[in-house]
């Protein structure tokens, strides 16, 4: 305990230091601006950032990374639920209700519940971490791949299931996209679906199939539809707005159950290595809705399929802390780098470095919470300007969009090829749209599919091809019971609605 | 121009499709492509590793489940009555401005195409002066100086596009004649 207290102050001494806020705030603003482009994620924001850190002592430069980290998560949301062009995978599952809101005129509204939902998400989850530090580590590790595995075809069978009016194109949404995933190399080193072209080599780009899929369809809307002028319908003079624009203590006693879920949701994603913001988000939504005593209303723009994903995907920033620093095992692509910058710089990860190097960890968490602060101060300071892309016309907003998916195709390789991509995806989903066949299953699907299928591989390696061995652990066999019960009740619900109508109808 | 004299114009340019007919094509479509990329699977490398399924395991589950998927949306559409809908709440038809559609298309591939050998400067103001001129000029009293705000804001988004992708971030764009790095 006497240990603890002296890291304890070893750390607050560190923190109190106008370099390492101002570094920290550097951090947070670099993280918003970067997070809001498409294709800047946050292992493409902190690999960028990288050099940076050289000339930084090890405390300023991690906790400049973990704030860029943080940042990116909540500034992808911005773009996301004003156009509909999530910044990263995560926040792919922030569109749905978030720009369902923010086309009702409510984006400083949806990009306020964003902004508390990600640092609520934030701080709790690194509260958790310095309650339970490396226990968490362990329990993290009894995911093996079956688990892991489950945990896809879980999310997989609410995606399907329950985004659109019909559950079997939600689903084959959700095959076309694993389809996508499988293009390009195995892993195992066979090439699948390339037919002899180079381009496809590595397969379809996951930012390319993001914009593609979902910034596309809306660029298409806004450039095809341009008699439309103004983004979000403003109803009722200015006081009016800004009162249907506040986030209330209703609102607040209702997303608190969600932010308690959502937040140990996040933190259990990002513990598991290899599980991510996407699984976090995703998670957190399908339990939202699977709690909520208003299924139906998710996807319409509601508080809780905000916050929901959001509180999750900021969790996991302190969640993928948690194997990085206590096992070395690093549980996302921008955990990789920050383990990077810490061996660079002399300090090795792992179990030894929490007895040896306590005030490090505790400078690490409780510059996290502070950096959770800034990011509140400067999301709030900068909804109002965020939320002015909101009175842009659409037939102006439109070519502008156009021109980010297209610079962001490129600047993920340079290359021509991805433009075209895009814009194949781009159209590809504007017609699926069109047909009431849902995107967003599309997008979520090509993202869990390398999780699942790495992992039942992985699964089946370890067992010799045994794949009763691997359902049959009860963590799996629970799990993919309920994936089985979601897929049955959504077209359970299909019909029964259909039933109601006909019987109004009549 | 009016909406309303935009919207008679555009009519002309717009199709309005059945939904069921047009959901049963494409899922069709789609059906006839997963069925190829089954057969397609046959071609994949056998598997070398012990318990490794196999390179074509996988991608062979995701093609049956779609396959599924697939049949199971056309099953429903021949079970269901002439002039109900696939799905409840939908409307019976839609409608696509094919020649907006097209057009973005095909300035979009043309800017890929183009894009190194003309050079980035020229074809991004070109692309944007393209979607946006139209746009502004249409419901403008004064047309032409519409149109010069247009030409003023596509070499602003030009140079924004270049400060912010290929200066600070470091992106290799095929640039024409301005500098790749500023010193200072």
């Amino acid at each position: 305990m006497d240990s603890y207290l002296v890291d304890m102050v070893a750390a607050l001494s560190t923190l109190n230091s106008l370099t390492i806020i101002l570094t920290m705030l550097a951090g947070v603003g670099i993280g918003i601006v970067l997070g809001a482009l498409p294709g800047f994620g946050s292992s493409q924001a902190l690999a960028l950032l990288f050099p940076v850190t050289f000339a930084m002592t090890v405390d300023q430069a991690v906790l400049f990374l973990i704030a860029v980290y943080s940042a990116v998560e909540y500034g992808s949301s911005i773009p996301a639920i004003l156009i509909r062009t999530p910044g990263t995978g995560a926040s792919a599952v922030t569109v749905l209700d978030g720009y369902a809101m923010a086309q009702q005129g409510l984006s400083h509204r949806a990009l306020r519940i964003s902004l508390y939902s990600g640092v609520i998400g934030g701080t709790t989850s690194t509260i958790i971490f310095i309650i339970a530090g490396t226990s968490l580590g362990y329990v993290a590790l009894a995911f093996g791949p079956g688990e892991l595995f489950a945990v896809g075809v879980f999310g997989l069978a609410i995606v399907g299931g329950f985004f659109g009016k019909d559950a079997s194109r939600g689903f084959l949404a959700v095959g076309i996209g694993l389809l996508f995933a499988t293009i390009g190399s195995s892993g195992f080193g066979g090439l699948r679906f390339t037919f002899n072209q180079a381009y496809l080599l590595d397969g379809i780009p996951l930012v390319v199939v993001i914009i593609g899929f979902l910034a596309g369809p809306e660029a298409f809307r806004l450039l095809v539809d341009n008699r439309r002028t103004a983004a979000g319908k403003a109803v009722g003079n200015r006081a009016e707005q800004k009162e249907r624009n506040r986030v209330t203590r209703a609102d607040v006693r209702l997303l608190i159950p969600t932010w308690i879920r959502g937040s140990l949701l996040g933190t259990l994603a990002g513990a598991i290595p290899g599980a991510g913001g996407s699984v976090g988000a995703l998670l957190a939504y399908s339990e939202e809705k699977r709690w909520s005593k208003r299924p139906e209303k998710f996807g319409t723009g509601i508080p809780e399929g905000i916050a929901a994903p959001e509180v999750a995907n900021n969790a996991v920033v302190a969640g993928t802390l948690v194997p990085s620093l206590s096992l070395g095992i690093p549980g996302s692509g921008g955990a990789a780098i920050l383990l990077g910058v810490l061996i660079s710089k002399g300090v090795v990860p792992g179990p030894i470095m929490f007895q040896q190097q306590g005030d490090f960890v505790l400078t690490v968490f409780i510059g996290l919470l502070l950096i959770n602060l800034f990011l509140l101060i400067v999301g709030i300071v900068g909804t109002s300007t965020f939320s002015l892309v909101s009175r842009v016309p659409l037939r102006i907003l439109g070519p502008f969009v156009l021109l980010l998916i297209v610079a962001g195709a490129y600047a993920y390789a340079n290359s021509y090829v991805h433009i075209i991509m895009v814009l194949v995806l781009c159209a590809f989903a504007y017609l699926m749209e069109k047909l009431n066949i849902p995107v967003v299953p599309v997008v979520l699907a090509f993202i869990m599919g390398p999780i699942i299928e790495s992992n039942l591989s992985r699964g089946l390696t370890i067992t010799r091809g045994d794949i009763f061995e691997i359902i049959s652990r009860p963590i799996t066999a629970t799990i993919l019971v309920m994936a089985l019960a979601a897929a049955i009740y959504s077209f359970v619900s299909n019909m029964r609605q259909a039933r109601r109508e006909t019987q109004n109808a009549d | 121009m009016s909406d309303q004299t935009d919207g008679e114009k555009r009519s002309r340019f717009e199709l309005t499709l059945p939904m069921k007919a047009s959901v049963v094509v494409v899922t069709a479509v789609i059906l006839g492509g997963f069925v190829f990329m089954l057969y397609e699977t046959t071609n994949m490398t056998p598997p070398i590793l012990p318990g490794y399924p196999g390179d074509s395991f996988f991608p062979r589950l995701v093609l049956i489940f779609g396959i599924i998927c697939a049949v199971t949306i056309l099953v429903k559409a021949m079970l269901k009555a002439r002039g109900t809908q696939l799905a409840t709440g939908e409307s019976s038809t839609f409608s696509l401005h094919w020649l907006e559609f097209l057009t973005v298309c095909v300035l979009v591939f043309c800017y890929g195409v183009l894009l190194v050998p003309v050079g980035f400067e020229i074809m991004t103001t070109v692309l944007m002066l393209a979607l946006l001129g139209p746009r502004m000029a249409a419901g403008s009293n004064h047309p032409a100086r519409s149109l010069g705000y247009a030409v003023l804001l596509s070499l602003a988004t030009t140079a924004f596009t270049y400060v912010g992708f290929g200066l600070l971030l470091r992106i290799q764009l095929p640039l024409l004649f301005l500098p790749r790095y500023l010193y200072y």
